[in-house]
Order: C-alpha cells, then structure tokens, then sequence
C-alpha cells in the first residue's frame, strides 16, 4: 500500500510536467501580448519593448520555457504581471474558498443525487422513477450560471432567506470557532455557502442521480440480491447494504473523474456569487494573459485533480476487498 | 481589577460604535477587482477608482473639467511650454505621519519613468526629461516636447509616501498603500472586500463617511441585486435592463451622466475599397446610426457620437455635428456607383466580444447589406484583435477610446499620422491609418500651444477635416456612467470621467439614516 502510494506520487511528476509545458505553450503561442495589455492606453512601442525586455519576453520561447520548468522544480511559480505578488500567495489565499465551495457542492450532489437515484431505482418504474429522471435530465441540462441567477432572485431578492454574494467567514477557521462555543461565525460561513454550492452542485447532482440509478438498477437485479430477499432480509436493508455498497465503485469513480467538472464549474460560479476563489484568479489571469498566473492556477488544479483520483483509488479498497494495492 | 478591565473594553466598543455609526461606512459594488493600489505603477480604471480615494494627485478636475489644484498650489508653465515648475501645498501630512515634500513628487515621476518598476504610465512618462525639486515645496518638470495635454494628463498620477514606496517596495506597496487622501488604506481580501477608513487630518476637509467598503461584484445583474436587498449601498456600471427596474424603487436612485468615452467604427484608410473617402461616405450615409443606438441601448446607457468629441468636451461643436450625414443609402449607392463599386464589394470587420459592441457591428452589417457591402463579422477578444488591427490586416473594426480630458486626446492621439509605426506594423493609436497633412498640422500646432482658447479652433477645424471631408471614421457612440444608490447615501458624484466622486473640492458624500 505504501509503495503503491509511492509509486503514484512519483507518477505525478510527468503528469504535471506535461500538463505544465501543454500550459505554458498554449499561452504562449496564443496571440496577444502581456506587456501591450499591461500598458494599453498611450503604450509607445519603446515602451512595451521594455516592459517586454523586462518581463523576459525577448528570449527566446525555449529559454523561457527552460527558465519556468526550473522555478517549477524548486517551487517557485513566479510573480503574477498584473497583480504583482507571488503566484504561490495569490493561489493560497484563493484555495480555501474553492475547496470550500467544491466541498460543499459535493455534499449536496451526495445528499441530494444518490438518495435521489437509489429512490429512482428501488421504485423502478413509477412515479418516483419518472420524477428523479425527468429532474435529473433538467438539472443536467440547466447552465450552472443561469440557475445561479434564478437561486439569488428566488432565495434572496423574493424571500431573503441568504445572501446575494460574497463570502462569509471562512469555512474551517469558522468550525473551530465553533469547537470554542461561538456559532456566529458559522452560521454567516454556512449562509453565503449555501446558495453558490447549491447551483454548483445540483448539475453533479442529477448526474449522480443518473448514474445511481442506472448501477443500482444492474446491481439489484443480480443473484446475490435475489438471494438476499429469500432470505427474508428488510428490503432496505438489501436495497441499502447489498445494493449501494455494491454500486459504490462506479460512482466513486465518477465522483473522482467528475471532480474536474466541479472545478471548472466553479469558475462559472465564482464569478456569479461574486466568490473569491480559484476559478475567478483564473479568469482573470487569462484576459490579462498573466502567463504566470494561468501556468500556476492550471498547475495547481491539475495537482488537485491527480490526488483526489489517488485517493478515489485508495478508498476502492475500502468498498471492495478484493482490491489490493501492489 | 478584571471588572474593570471589561467596563473599560465595553466602553471602547462603544465608542467605537458610535464614531463608526458617525457618518457611518459607504459599501461600493464594482465590476473588476482593482491589480494593484500602487499610483506609481498602475493606472487602469478599475484599481484606480480605489486607489486615488488614497492618494491626491498633484491637479485635478473640477465638476466642468476644468484643471484645478491639489497638492500642487499652482503651476507655472515656460515660454516654449515645456517646463512646468510646481509650487507645493505646504502642512500636508501623509497617512503614516511623514510630511508631504517635493522629493516625493520627483520620486513617484522618476519611478513611473522607470523601466525596472513595469509601469503602466511608462508610456506616457516616456516623455519627461528631467524632473528635479528646487526646494522642499517646488518641483520643476521638463517634457522633452511641448505637449499641452500633460497636465491633463497627470490628474490620476497619486503621489505616495516616497517613505513607504521606498521601504514596502513596488510590490509590498501594491497591497499597503501610503496616501496623503480623504481615506486611509486598512484591508484587502482579493476578490472580496477592500476596506478604507477615514482620514481626520485630511488636509482638505473631514471626510463625512466613516469608511469605504470596495466589493468586486463581477456580473452586474448581481450587484443590482445586492443593491436591491441592502447588501450594498451603491452599485457601479449597471446593465440597462437593470437600470429599468431600479428606478421604479422607492429607495434607490439611479444616477447617470455622459461621459467623454468615444465608441467608433473604424476602417482602414489605406487599405483596399476603404483607401477611396467616396466609400467611406458611401459607409456614413448607409450606417442609420440613431437607430443602431437605440437598439444597442435603449437609451439608457449612451448617447450617439458624430465625432470623437463629446458634449460637454471643450473641443465639441454643434457645426460639425450638423454637417455629418444623415442616413440616405440612395446617395450610398450613388457614391459606391461613382467609386467603381456598382455592385458592392465584400470585406470584414472585427470587434470585441461585448455585447454592445457585437450588437454594433451585426447592425452594421445588416445596414451595409442592403447598399450591397457584405461584411463578415469577427468577433474576438480585445488582446487578439489589436495586433491585427496595428499590422493594418483588418478593414474594419470596432473599439471604444478614453483617455481623459484634453482635446488632444480626443484628436492628435488618434488621428495624427505615424507612418513609422504603420511601416513597421507597431503599436499605434491611429490604427485607421488616417494621413491627412493638413490635419496632422493643425493638431500638431495646438499641442505646442498653452492657451486653451487659442487651442481649441484648431482642434473643431481639424475633427472637421477627419469626420466630414475625409469620412476617416464612424463615430458610433458615447457611454453613459451609470450608476445607482440607496436613498441615503447624500452628495454623490458622478464625473464624465466615469468616476464616482467621494471627497472632493466640490462634494462630500455623507450617509443619512
């Protein structure tokens, strides 16, 4: 199991190291240039020369290429052009809020997709059934940014119930508040989550609820489970034990493959809740072509990505026993 | 002793409290996050709302645009209009206590000048030869050329604590402006919330408001709505259907004011068809720009352009304006005729992917249909489309300009020629490529000349040469600065320059309960 952990973190070295030279040489072959956008109005052309000269630009793309694998190597992901502060700085202050935000989006899509889809599938062909299906097909179909629209004209203009946008406390430093007796904090960190994670969310959601349904449905019509009622067993008790855990590899892979669509999601999100997190450094680094800002978000996502995927890995183990780790 | 201590610390709440409820903290939505607080390198819109709240530039603009003192006292400029020595306001402290003094003004230029500091003024600053302090409260500046439009220019250049500049780096100051402004810098959570706190010793008057809260709220419709419930006191750059529901509430006020902004259609003047000036009237007379505009806006959020200069621009005049053509597509076929195109020809223009400016160009296109000018409309982001338009490769293609006050800005910036720049496919401002002699010496004249009176028939000469005899470009519209408020904020307002005014010679926003 070690060794299998080893092995995969060794393996993320290429990985990233191909997703950062893919990064830097989209950006850079891109038209438009960080040093005129900088300067837009009343630029000369001496001085966005200069400015290029000096953002390193003039060398030649293999020799920044070389340069920024090896800032890579020792950890340093550079300075953001625009922002003027260290791209490692700007990522950290960013990461909390979107891990927050994808967390929560995660425990909805959970809660609410495969309650949804085991109910779909224990009552396969009725009502229930038809209802999560047709809801699902809207959820998976509605743009996450026009269903945020609609959340805040619904749960904050007409009922006031959360706010429009922002962020509250953060999240975990509001728990361990919490541990010290004070719920305040809390409280405000749960309220501007809800809404922003509830439309990330319910996409995943009904995609979960899908896919629930689809591999319980397989699940509950094998022998096992037929056996398993003759036996006399409570029907959720099968439905639950015999059925879910058994659906439950497929779904964790989901869940890890469809993390990446949460992320990316989360961009969308971000810039409609007003959420200050990593998908809006994101954008914004882009329309500035903020070469070193891009590279590092990029980076930091894939990284996000690879070790979640390790860990969806690691938790096959825990479902099915017959999985072992060499 | 520890009952004591409680009774004291409730006390200081208290009062705390009570000087915050004095006044009492403005909360701002705007679109963009500001980059960097730093005046000395950054001057775009976004970072630069915030940053002059802390900082005071050495001029400024009255509620007509005229340049009035700030730090500096007065200014004389020399004969030949190209040394400029400032005399300093004497007592003027900076938030962190140092006294504001002429190394400090000849700090901020010189690294503004710099290369090494990456400066978004570097261009403009590029200019400036030597600038030196002659004592403690005067500074004398020499442009390498005349160029009357300097002092304009310099109305956003906030002047930081040297000190601090110094010590914090362009990097650390970035995030902890030092100012001498009506509000002192206290936080930033990037993306979230900028906070500012009043200056009692404000040299110009007390601030009313306790404080300033900055939100970057990226999609307006939001921020409309946040307005709505309370979450925000003001909410900057609204969409227009937005702005259309917001006037119908009792407790919000939608201010809005022109602005000197100028949005054009702009053609190649030397590149195919469009190197013919009967086409581009035949293009003027196709184009029923009044209608284009209402459709775009519905009139709220611009006005109509017929030149470069706005009303309410010191340059603008009603004869020019009454001499561009009107909509008549017979007399666009009739010229089109006459320039060897009977049958019309086909060509493309770009534009950024804005809505507005998408909307501009699809109507463009269907209007120049019917005169039988098929145009093929590209749609791209701004970063991409402007080398292609400085390499001379687009026929047509629609950009908005701003760039402070001054005539000049308005006409030489844009339309004087730089044939040096077009043989080397470089960056310019005239992207049209515009060459017209005679224009080029009128504006080049005016530039050299101190005198406003004296500069200004030059300049409404010379835009009548460009916009009617030469047909150069189409000029589309003005933007509107809109804005809106709870009723309780008081004394708002709003500046053609786009900039909502807080604390100034002429307002002094308070909130009312």
């Amino acid at each position: 199991m070690t060794l299998f952990i080893i092995r995969r973190l060794i393996a993320l070295v290429p990985v990233l190291l191909g997703v950062s030279t893919i990064v830097f040489f989209i950006l850079h072959l891109t038209p438009g240039d960080p040093a005129q956008l900088m300067l837009g109005d009343f630029a000369t052309k001496e001085a966005v020369a200069q400015l290029r000269e000096e953002m390193g630009l003039n060398e030649p793309l293999y020799v920044q290429y070389g340069l920024f694998v090896a800032n890579i190597a020792r950890g340093d992901l550079g300075t953001s052009i625009a922002q003027r502060q260290p791209v490692v700085t700007l990522i950290a202050q960013r990461l909390q809020a979107t891990a927050e935000l994808a967390l929560m989006a995660m425990l909805f899509a959970l809660a609410i997709g495969v309650t949804g889809g085991v109910l779909a599938a224990a009552n396969h062909n009725s009502v229930t059934d038809y209802v999560t299906t047709a809801l699902s097909l809207l959820g998976i179909s509605v743009p996450i940014f026009y269903l945020g629209l609609l959340l805040i004209l619904v749960f904050s203009l007409q009922l006031g119930w959360f706010p429009v946008s922002g962020r509250g406390a953060p999240l975990f430093a509001s728990i361990g508040a919490l541990f010290r007796g004070e719920a305040q904090p809390f409280v405000t960190s749960l309220k501007h989550l809800f809404l922003p994670s509830l439309a990330l969310g319910l996409s995943f959601a009904a995609l979960m609820a899908k896919m629930t349904r689809a591999t319980m449905l397989e699940v509950l019509q094998q022998d096992f489970v037929r056996t398993a009622h003759a036996k006399g067993l409570r029907r959720w008790g099968v439905i639950m034990k015999h059925g879910l855990k058994n659906a439950g590899i497929p779904l964790l892979t989901i869940l890890g493959l469809q993390f990446s669509a949460l992320l990316g999601g989360s961009v969308l999100t971000e810039t409609v809740f007003a959420w200050p997190g990593l998908g809006r450094l994101a954008v914004d680094a882009i329309f500035t072509r903020d070469f070193p800002l891009v590279q590092g978000t990029v980076l930091a996502v894939a990284l996000i990505f690879v070790l979640l995927n390790l860990l969806v890995d690691l938790a096959y183990g825990l479902l099915d026993p017959r999985v072992t780790y060499s | 002793m520890k009952a004591l201590r409680t009774i004291f610390v409730a006390l200081l709440v208290a009062g705390a409290s009570v000087a915050l409820a004095q006044g009492g903290v403005l909360r701002v939505g705007t679109v963009s996050e500001p980059t960097s607080l730093d005046p000395i390198t950054t001057n775009n819109v976004p970072s630069s709302i915030i940053f002059m709240q802390v900082h005071d530039a050495l001029v400024t603009y009255d509620q007509d645009l005229n340049i009035v003192p700030m730090l500096a006292e007065s200014w004389e400029v020399s004969e030949d209009g190209r040394t400029y020595t400032f005399a300093l306001r004497d007592g003027v402290r900076f938030h962190d206590g140092e006294p504001f003094t002429a190394a400090d003004v000849v700090y901020a230029f010189t690294a503004g000048a710099d290369p090494a500091y990456q400066s978004q003024w570097l261009g403009r600053f590029q200019q400036i030869e030597a600038i030196e302090a002659l004592d403690d409260l005067t500074v004398r500046l020499t442009l390498e050329a005349p160029n009357a439009a300097f002092i304009d220019q310099i109305t956003y250049f906030g002047i930081p604590s040297s000190k601090a500049h110094r010590e914090l780096g362009g990097d650390g100051y970035a995030i902890a402006p030092v100012g001498t402004g009506p509000f002192k810098f206290v936080s930033w959570q990037r993306n979230d919330k900028l906070v500012l706190e009043r200056n009692d010793d404000y040299w110009l008057t007390r601030p009313n408001l306790a404080g300033v809260e900055f939100r970057a709220i990226p999609e307006r419709s939001v921020a409309a709505v946040e307005l709505e419930v309370g979450g925000i006191d003001v909410a900057m750059s609204l969409n227009a259907d937005d702005v259309t529901r917001l006037e119908s509430h009792p407790d919000i006020t939608v201010g809005s004011t022109p602005t000197l902004s100028y949005y054009y259609v702009a053609m190649n003047n030397q590149l195919g068809p469009l190197a013919d000036v009967r086409v581009r009237k035949a293009i003027q007379y196709a184009l029923p720009l009044d209608q284009i505009v209402d459709t775009i806006f519905g009139g709220v959020g611009a006005i109509r352009a017929y030149t470069s200069m706005a009303p309410g621009s010191l340059a603008y005049d009603e004869s020019v304006v009454a001499d561009i053509p009107g909509y008549d597509p017979q007399r666009a076929l009739q010229l089109l005729a006459e320039a060897g195109y009977p049958n019309g020809f086909s060509t493309t223009i770009y534009t950024p992917t804005d809505s507005n400016r998408r909307q501009l160009a699809e109507l463009v296109q269907a209007a120049l249909a019917l005169v039988n000018i098929k145009v093929e409309v590209r749609a791209v982001e701004l970063g991409t489309m402007l080398p292609i338009t400085y390499a001379g490769e687009a026929p047509m293609w629609i950009l908005g300009w701003t760039s402070g006050t001054d005539p000049n800005n308005y006409s030489y910036e844009m339309f004087h020629s730089t044939p040096e720049a077009w043989a080397e496919n470089a960056t310019t401002y005239n992207t049209s490529r515009y060459h017209n002699p005679e224009a080029d010496e009128l504006m080049a004249t005016a530039r050299t000349l101190t005198d406003m009176e004296e500069r200004l028939p030059l300049y409404r000469q010379a835009i009548r040469t460009i916009f009617v005899d030469d047909a150069a470009q189409i000029a589309a519209y003005h933007q509107t600065f809109n804005i809106a408020y709870r009723n309780h904020v008081q004394d708002i307002f709003l500046n053609r320059n786009s900039r909502m005014d807080l604390v100034t010679i002429y307002n002094n926003v308070s909130l009312t309960n």
